[in-house]
């Protein structure tokens, strides 16, 4: 039998799967499946979000057909299937879970969509169908007047034959990074030489542990540092929230889905209305998405997101590869980032190398001039000349500095003292000052490059700024 | 944006009027144009034993006046379906909207085969062409549909007993009901 595995990128191909039962009494039927998931060698699972003819006739007859489109080549598979079980928990039923609510999710059907089983079949055999395609020379040419709005790739997806070497590269680089925003820019760096995702951001839980913001990220026009993210909101939220790998590739064809079942309940909705669809950062025209929870011993410590315009970019055994980077970078990010790891020899190596330092160095503006700071008591927010800069606790951790140098003249701090003042609400255990200070480092030098916090070492660094402040405090907006 | 509306919907060959008679006559308006429209097809059979297999179709026409549908079949895979045809005749029919997932079911059984004429062969390219640039629009490559083998073509007679709505959301599987 043809390999299950070998066939999983037609699972959610552009053209919908359909799966054909019989009933009992000899009536057959026949409906449009947005996915199959992949079980193991021998099986494959369906979703059940509605209870339907379906169901009724897999338990009379467990014999079933699914049919898939090779996206790529348009290649047809039948699988003959046999009922075996239906789920409702277990990893098999977590993750179709998982899928189908981000989906629901983005769509704003959260609770009104969702997955009631898991039917898992049986693979009894797979028919590969080719008959209904002409050779590619035989085929007419299309109508070269016509706009083409999804032309042919340029080249297929590469193949993955040297997937530990990759692995080894990107554990090196890990392993060399002296601080914890080296250790990022290595991530996704490596991620984007040498795996090929070219769009990609880590997020970090932030202090209140129901929200992520983004800390990194490579390949957008926007860095989006700074942004945020509420557990359970759309893909990375909903990832966040379950602490599961979802991947979604055709993901127009997951979201024309659940805009379908949205628009059916509106049509039919007498009560409360809907909420709005969340706009998904990042590429506006992603087609597929590979969103992995950073674990440290169970507990999330961030997520890293990819996406592609390629509705194939991702394949099911990145979830298990990818599943080994990510548990690499949470190990990576917890390791450094509790213990302020970065001595003298790192940091000259950093500030000689173009680290984030004097990156903000070059962009400093040559004439000195006058910053209008504002730090709204409220919300603990900052305002730069009018314009957002920060909030929370990165916004308390710089008004603090920022008075203190403008109260005293001092241009010294350590971490040391951040985390003993009690006013910046840092959490007692595991209180992320160092992505925090990463976070503000990275909005100063977008937002304000003539203010600077360059590191001076392990668990030291300095306020530098160029030109004037005026610091204004106020309780509300 | 004009050109773009008419590659979706083009002007169809020889429009036919609404049904008047049988479950086609219950489906409401956009329901129907899925049917007979640009929609992904799929024709399911079953076996002696109640073993479904599924076939990709080529387009619907509805017989003026009548229940009775022709079903379009590329013929290098109809073989899966007449083995199935000859021995009990129980078909149905799932058409989708690739675009918002707007979908029906039709179940009925077989009433034999009949020859393809002109106006069928016009209502094909014209099922074709408008398949292709609504795929198209949903990121499938027009020179890749471009592939799939659309002559020869069976024309499959079936009469149709029950009609569906499958569109996704809490209505799916709900027979057709109500005047169009």
């Amino acid at each position: 039998m043809i390999p299950l595995e070998s066939i999983s990128r037609c699972f959610e191909g552009v053209v919908p799967a359909t799966l054909s039962t019989c009933s009992a009494d000899g009536i057959p039927n026949i409906s449009s499946i947005s996915h199959v998931q992949y079980v193991d060698a021998r099986h494959v699972a369906v979703s059940r979000q509605f209870f339907n003819k379906t169901t009724r006739n897999i338990l009379e007859n467990p014999q079933a057909s699914v049919t898939v489109w090779d996206p790529v080549t348009f290649e047809l598979y039948i699988l003959t299937l046999r009922y075996d079980r239906s789920e409702t928990s277990g990893p098999t039923f977590e993750r179709m879970a998982t899928r189908i609510e981000a989906i629901a999710s983005h769509t704003g059907m959260t609770g009104i969509f969702r997955l009631l089983a898991a039917d898992v079949f049986e693979v009894v055999s797979i028919y590969h169908l080719t008959a209904h395609l002409n050779p590619p020379e035989a085929s007419e040419a299309p109508d070269p007047s016509l706009p083409d709005m999804s032309p042919e790739p340029a080249a297929l997806p590469p193949a993955q034959r040297e997937e530990l070497w990759v692995l080894q590269r990107i554990s090196s680089r890990m392993n060399e990074a002296p601080d914890l925003e080296a250790l990022l820019q290595e991530v996704l760096d490596s991620l984007n030489e040498d795996f090929g995702f070219t769009h990609a951001k880590v997020l970090l839980v932030d202090e209140t542990g129901r929200r992520l913001f983004t800390v990194a990220s490579r390949g957008y026009e926007e860095s989006g540092v700074g942004s945020e993210v509420v557990f359970g909101e759309g893909l990375i939220g909903t990832v966040a929230r379950d602490r599961r790998i979802l991947r979604v590739n055709q993901m127009e064809s997951g979201l024309r889905y659940g805009r379908a079942v949205r628009a059916a309940v509106a049509s039919a909705a007498r009560g409360a209305p809907l909420r709005p669809e969340i706009p998904l950062p990042g590429l506006v025209d992603a087609q597929s998405h590979l969103v992995l929870p950073l674990l440290v011993r169970g507990r999330l410590v961030g997520v890293l997101a990819l996406e592609s315009r390629n509705p194939a970019a991702f394949a099911t055994w990145h979830e298990a590869f990818m599943g080994i980077v990510a548990d690499q970078v949470a190990a990576g990010i917890e390791r450094l980032a509790a213990s302020d790891a970065e001595d003298p020899v790192a940091a000259g190596r950093r500030a000689r190398s173009g680290g984030a330092g004097s990156v903000d160095q070059k962009t400093a503006p040559t004439a000195p001039r006058r910053r209008a700071f504002v730090f709204y008591q409220n919300d603990d927010c900052v305002f730069v000349d009018g314009e957002y800069l920060i909030r929370n606790v990165p916004g308390r951790i710089l008004w603090k500095l920022l008075k203190a140098h403008q109260e005293t003249g001092r241009s010294e701090f350590t971490n040391r003292e951040l985390r003993l003042d009690p006013g910046l609400g840092l959490p007692s255990l595991r209180d992320n000052l160092e992505s925090r200070l990463i976070l503000l480092r990275q909005r100063l030098a977008q937002k304000c490059p003539d203010v600077r916090l360059p590191s001076r070492g392990r668990g030291r660094f300095a306020v530098e700024i160029d030109g004037e402040l005026a610091l204004t405090e106020r309780a509300s907006a | 944006m004009l050109r773009l509306l008419h590659m979706v919907n083009p002007p169809a060959a020889g429009k036919p009027s609404p049904p008047t008679a049988g479950p086609l006559a219950a489906l409401p308006p956009d329901l129907l144009s899925v049917l007979e429209g640009a929609s992904v097809q799929h024709l399911v059979t079953r076996s002696a034993t109640l073993a479904p297999v599924s076939v990709l179709g080529f387009g619907v026409r509805i017989e003026p006046g009548t229940s009775n549908v022709t079903v379009f079949v590329p013929a290098r895979v109809a073989p899966f379906a007449f083995e199935n045809l000859r021995d009990n005749g129980q078909m149905a029919l799932t058409a989708v909207n690739p675009v918002d997932n707007r979908a029906v079911q039709i179940k009925g059984v077989w009433l034999g085969e009949r020859r393809i004429d002109e106006d069928d062969r016009a209502f094909l390219l014209h099922y074709r062409d408008a398949l292709s640039n609504v795929l198209n629009l949903v990121g499938v490559p027009r020179s890749r549909w471009r592939q799939v083998a659309w002559s020869p073509t069976l024309a499959l007679r079936m009469e149709v007993r029950e009609a569906y709505v499958q569109t996704p959301g809490p209505s799916a599987g709900r027979p057709c009901e109500g005047a169009a």
